[in-house]
């Protein structure tokens, strides 16, 4: 089997480099474990299927979140009327003790601000590049941010971000 | 007041078991077997099926097309003209298919003109009449205007001039070869031409076809003598008047002459020419 390289990392590689990134975004668009397994394993398949030329690792990594939440939006649009068995045995995602509170603060928001709060601040991305990846103006991304971070503040009771 | 820690949410543990399933979508994807379902096809089969619809369509139009070129070839407005061409070459083929007929006729019809004798007359006319029953239906064409003998200019299959085949009679003259002469003429013949009482006569003609001798067709002077009659053949010897001036006869000078053996019912024989030196 040809091994398949995207910008001289093998398909594994691109797996175990990314699939923190990838799963976290599925994991907070979706807020199910299950939901967010199909999604990642989508966004992969995609990779390995239909690769894009990248110029370089940023870009790769950037279409590879837009793809995960392209993903996790078809899959809600498509599940929109079913119930989920994880909702009926209140599965929940587990988080460690440290960052339940946080965790759980964050799953409450809307998506839309969960999305930039997460790409912000776990990811470390600027304003400009969240608005490239969510095709979004950056003042919308400015917005999101101001509005996500006070809806956060009053969810979690802090007093500053 | 608890400060917000984003740092806390990259501590989501992603299961083993994702990475893994990502890991294997490849072998998973050249393992499956591409299932082809015969509805991909139904496009093609579509444009087949319209294709092959199209082609007898075309096939059967230009059938029916010929039809009815056919059947117009029969009405006499648009191909009269073809009908004509086509009545000429049935009276050409006629015209040659019947020239041994009329060869006959031309030939009896020459002895006619020069001498009309009896018996000549008779052979002449009787030929001239089968071969005119034979060879009727085949000059139509030739002899009559196509629309007279037909207001639709189509000539019916019943009516199509068919080939027909000289009449064999028995009276058809022999063509001997040319006899030597010494006061003399002996032809040998088929028993079967001799009629009534077995006579022969013969007649002689000089170098214009004019009938020597008396011109009674049975007169004594063109009676021949038959000799040595065997096997289905005759013999028959004539001699000239020249030794039977006595007789009303006549005397032959040099040059070709003509001889004709006929039977008592006029028929002819055999005929020929000789020369008197």
């Amino acid at each position: 089997m040809d091994e398949v390289q995207f910008l001289s990392m093998s398909y594994e590689q691109v797996v175990r480099k990314y699939k923190k990134t990838i799963g976290s975004v599925c994991v907070m668009r979706l807020k199910n474990w299950a939901d967010a397994e199909d999604c990642f394993q989508n966004t992969f398949l995609k990779l390995y299927k239909n690769p894009p030329d990248f110029s370089d690792e940023e870009h790769l990594k950037a279409w590879l979140i837009r793809v995960a939440i392209n993903e996790c939006n078809r899959y809600i649009r498509k599940n929109r009327f079913h119930l989920s068995l994880d909702d009926i045995r209140d599965e929940g995602i587990d988080f460690p003790e440290e960052s339940c509170d946080m965790s759980w603060a964050l799953m409450e928001l809307e998506p839309k601000y969960r999305e930039v709060l997460y790409l912000h601040y776990c990811e470390v991305y600027q304003i400009n590049e969240i608005a490239q990846i969510l095709n979004k103006s950056p003042n919308t991304i400015k917005t999101l941010l101001r509005r996500g971070r006070e809806k956060l503040r009053k969810i979690y009771g802090g007093d500053g971000i | 007041m608890k400060k917000v820690n984003f740092n806390n949410l990259d501590n989501i543990q992603i299961p083993e078991s994702w990475t893994k399933s990502a890991l294997s979508l490849p072998e998973t994807l050249e393992n499956k077997k591409k299932v082809v379902y015969f509805s991909r096809f139904s496009k093609n089969l579509a444009l087949v099926a319209s294709l092959v619809l199209v082609c007898a369509l075309s096939v059967s139009l230009f059938i029916f097309t010929q039809k009815g070129d056919i059947l117009n070839a029969h009405k006499p407005s648009q191909n009269s003209e073809s009908t004509t061409v086509t009545q000429t070459e049935h009276a050409n083929q006629s015209e040659s298919e019947v020239s041994p007929a009329t060869e006959t006729q031309e030939k009896t019809q020459q002895t006619e003109s020069s001498t009309p004798t009896e018996p000549t007359q008779k052979v002449t006319e009787e030929t001239v009449t089968e071969t005119q029953k034979a060879t009727a239906p085949t000059l139509k064409p030739d002899t009559s205007d196509p629309d007279a003998s037909d207001p639709n200019g189509v000539v019916p299959p019943t009516q199509k001039p068919t080939p027909t085949e000289p009449p064999e009679t028995p009276e058809a003259p022999e063509e001997a070869p040319e006899v030597e002469f010494d006061g003399k003429i002996t032809v040998q013949f088929p028993s079967s031409h001799l009629s009534g009482n077995g006579y022969v006569y013969c007649q002689i003609y000089d170098g214009s076809d004019t009938l020597l001798g008396d011109s009674n067709p049975y007169s004594d002077t063109h009676r021949a003598f038959l000799t040595l009659p065997s096997a289905g053949n005759s013999s028959s010897s004539y001699v000239t008047a020249t030794y039977n001036i006595d007789k009303g006869g006549f005397s032959l000078s040099k040059g070709t002459y003509r001889y004709c053996f006929y039977n008592e019912n006029g028929e002819t024989i055999c005929s020929g020419l000789f020369d008197v030196y």
